[in-house]
């Protein structure tokens, strides 16, 4: 759907992005994540045509992406905003007949739009006497209306109290179902996990991680444990041998809970071989690490 | 230091030290005193010598004349009846020659025709008055063995001086001039701070970022420069049709109340025909000095009538120039400022100029055609505004090169301000909370596209 090749893109002297390149597939919602400033902004900007990139190239569905894409992308950027005075109704005609829709079809869309969000009495107000929340469903219509083909969503749920965030999660869902490429860009880490397939990691101005999200974790996957059980802390400790170790432990006698790393190659058998006679396991799951705190375990690795 | 002292010394502090604080503090000064200077600057500045060609029907007073003679009004040749016409025909010839024509009445009621080609300008037109005036004090006081209170009284009277040209009287002028400029001024601010206004909004409410996600920035940009351009004819439209009606009126209400007044004149003096010679002529001079006062304000109005179609016409000329050139700038300021407050210190040399304009416009009747008059009506960013005061006193048949040259000028500026705006201002929107400065905007314009 979108191949982003080798980006670089400076500011005066300052390099924003360099050699960044992602590849984004059809009906995939692609996580763009990244510390403040690390060029996510930038990245979304180039590939809306807000601004140009100093080199490398951009494909838009195998075509060099132009001026006319433009009508098929839909941006939700991070601030917000709509003309303070304007009447809802008429901006959004406004915005969707810049998107290339025609006056016609647009006003149909729009009361479809407003009928489902349940605003059409709002038509005539003006913006500024919106709520917060009800501002940011206008902007999410305008970010859809055209019934775009890639759809970019930078901080899609700030401002939405919990109600109105699952319904537009919901939107969200329901469009890619209906064929919509979403990137999605984020500080939330749970949406991330709850939503994402792909996700790319820029800190820096460089793409540091790129990857379905599966594949990520797995491959960050540490070989610890997480064990519960019922008796002696010491017998528990004294039954790991050598090749284990323990990397934290809470809670008293009857409800135990330890984290184990197999140092060397062992399996969860050869772990549970050691304990079974031990103390009386409960449970066991293998620790899978967040996206979050792969996040955080990669850009201090490079921040230091 | 206790804690008021703390939020005094922040308060002053953080105001004291803005560059915009130590220019304002050295331009406000400056800007009141330009507007006393600039009016002297025009009246000296470049003054042409003007030869006076008397024509003197009094055949007695015009010999005099070269005793009033200073740096910037000669008192020429003197003429008598013989070759009247040869003299008065000389002003035409000639950008500063005047033709001041005595009446043989002249000691009586101190009428004065003056002919000329282009204006000389409210200074030479006082100086003969007050000259004129002078002698003929002085010859009323030489008389004095044959003292007559009411000959004396009349002397006192200010001189009048009838214009008698292809040009209209110096009021019409003065005013028709002043009030262009004015609404000249009042528009280019009005419509230029909008644009800037309106790129700010969409600056700090972050609708800019939707917008230019579907059209290109500089669609936005002209879009909006053209939209507000054209709010602005159409007030200008507007206007225009409402003082034309004023106009109309004014000059319907004002022609028959003259000639409703003439009638009731006539009647009474009628009437009174058979009372004595004396008190009739006192009643014919009260009459007449009656009837003037009403006949100024339609010949004022019926000169205006002559004026309006030139000024009609390089009007709108001249302000979209006007307008499109200072818009230019002001989208400069409105893209690269984060905060209304910011807007201040980059918008104070924009409206510099926009003021030293007003100030030369509101006095160019003191010498329009002096050095100071051509070259600020030449000069883009002055020239919508003191080429509109200038215009009531141009003659276009001979100095239509001048407007001409002014238009192009004030347009191929818009031109290279509007790109330059462009630059800048694609890269300013896009700026969120970075304090621009001259020298960031300076960058901006060097970056790519």
């Amino acid at each position: 759907m979108l191949s982003i090749e080798n980006i670089n893109k400076y500011y005066g002297d300052y390099q924003a992005l360099s050699d960044v390149s992602l590849y984004v597939p059809e009906k995939c919602i692609f996580g763009l994540l990244g510390p403040n400033g690390a060029g996510k902004t930038s990245l979304i900007r180039i590939i809306n045509q807000i601004t140009a990139p100093d080199s490398g190239k951009i494909l838009f569905n195998d075509q060099p992406l132009e001026r006319r894409h433009v009508e098929m992308i839909g941006y939700l950027p991070e601030e917000r905003g709509l003309y303070r005075k304007m009447k809802v109704g008429e901006q959004v005609m406004y915005l969707a007949q810049l998107k290339g829709l025609d006056k016609h079809e647009a006003k149909r869309r729009i009361n479809q739009w407003f009928e489902k969000f349940e605003i059409s009495a709002w038509w005539n107000r003006k913006v500024e006497d919106l709520s917060k929340g009800m501002q940011q469903k206008v902007q999410f219509i305008v970010t859809v209306i055209h019934e775009p083909k890639l759809l970019i969503l930078d901080e899609p749920f700030s401002g939405f109290d919990p109600i109105n965030a699952e319904l537009i999660k919901n939107e969200i869902l329901q469009l890619r179902k209906n064929g919509a490429t979403i990137i999605f860009s984020t500080h939330n880490m749970k949406s991330v996990e709850e939503m994402c397939d792909k996700i790319a990691l820029i800190n820096r101005s460089k793409k540091i991680l790129e990857g379905r999200v599966e594949t990520i974790k797995n491959k960050h996957k540490t070989n610890h444990y997480e064990i519960n059980f019922e008796g002696n802390m010491i017998s528990f400790s004294t039954a790991l041998w050598a090749g284990y170790k323990l990397i934290k432990h809470e809670g008293d006698k009857d409800n135990m809970k330890a984290i184990v790393s197999c140092v060397e190659n062992q399996s969860i058998n050869d772990l549970l071989a050691a304990l079974i006679p031990a103390v009386k396991i409960k449970s066991v799951s293998e620790v899978i690490p967040s996206i979050n705190d792969i996040f955080i375990q990669k850009v201090r690795e490079i921040n230091g | 230091m206790g804690k008021t002292q703390l939020i005094i010394w922040r308060e002053y502090w953080t105001r004291v030290r803005k560059p915009s604080f130590i220019i304002m503090s050295i331009l406000g000064p400056l800007l009141i005193a330009s507007t006393f200077i600039i009016p002297l600057l025009i009246k000296q500045n470049n003054f042409k010598t003007i030869y006076v060609e008397v024509v003197d029907y009094t055949h007695s007073i015009g010999q005099h004349l070269d005793y009033y003679n200073s740096d910037h009004v000669v008192y020429l040749h003197h003429y008598q009846d013989k070759n009247h016409n040869e003299a008065i025909d000389k002003f035409r010839h000639s950008d500063d020659t005047v033709v001041v024509l005595l009446k043989a009445n002249f000691m009586e009621i101190g009428g004065v025709d003056l002919f000329h080609k282009n204006h000389p300008g409210l200074n030479t037109v006082t100086k003969l008055k007050k000259d004129l005036q002078d002698i003929r004090i002085k010859w009323a006081v030489h008389d004095v063995s044959n003292l007559n209170l009411v000959a004396l009284d009349k002397f006192l009277k200010e001189i009048k001086v009838n214009f008698h040209t292809e040009d209209l009287s110096l009021e019409v002028k003065i005013f028709s001039g002043i009030v262009a400029g004015m609404l000249m001024y009042i528009l280019i601010m009005l419509y230029g701070v909008q644009v800037m206004r309106g790129i700010m909004e969409e600056k700090t409410n972050r609708i800019v970022e939707i917008i230019i996600s579907s059209v290109k920035p500089l669609q936005l940009l002209y879009g909006k420069i053209i939209g507000v351009a054209m709010a602005g004819l159409t007030q200008f439209i507007i206007l225009i049709i409402v003082m034309f009606t004023l106009f109309v009126s004014a000059k319907n209400y004002f022609v028959t109340a003259t000639i409703q007044k003439a009638h009731e004149q006539v009647a009474t003096l009628q009437s009174q025909g058979q009372k004595n010679m004396d008190n009739e002529v006192v009643m014919t001079q009260q009459v007449e000095e009656k009837s003037v006062s009403d006949q100024e304000i339609i010949e004022f109005l019926e000169e205006l009538k002559n004026l309006v179609p030139k000024m009609i016409l390089f009007f709108p000329l001249f302000f979209l120039g006007g307008y499109l050139l200072y818009s230019a700038f002001y989208a400069i300021i409105g893209s690269a400022v984060d905060a209304e407050t910011e807007t201040q210190q980059f918008a104070l040399p924009v409206t510099l100029p926009i003021i030293a304009g007003i100030i030369i416009a509101t006095n160019i009747y003191e010498n329009p055609n002096g050095d100071l008059a051509f070259w600020s009506s030449l000069i883009p960013l002055t020239s919508p505004i003191v080429m509109l005061a200038r215009l009531p006193f141009m003659d276009l048949s001979t100095q239509w090169w001048e407007v001409l040259t002014a238009l192009i000028l004030l347009y191929v500026s818009f031109v290279f301000a509007t790109k330059m705006a462009a630059k800048i201002y694609r890269t300013g929107i896009l700026m969120y909370g970075q304090k621009a400065s001259y020298k960031t905007i300076f960058k901006w314009l060097k970056y790519k596209s």
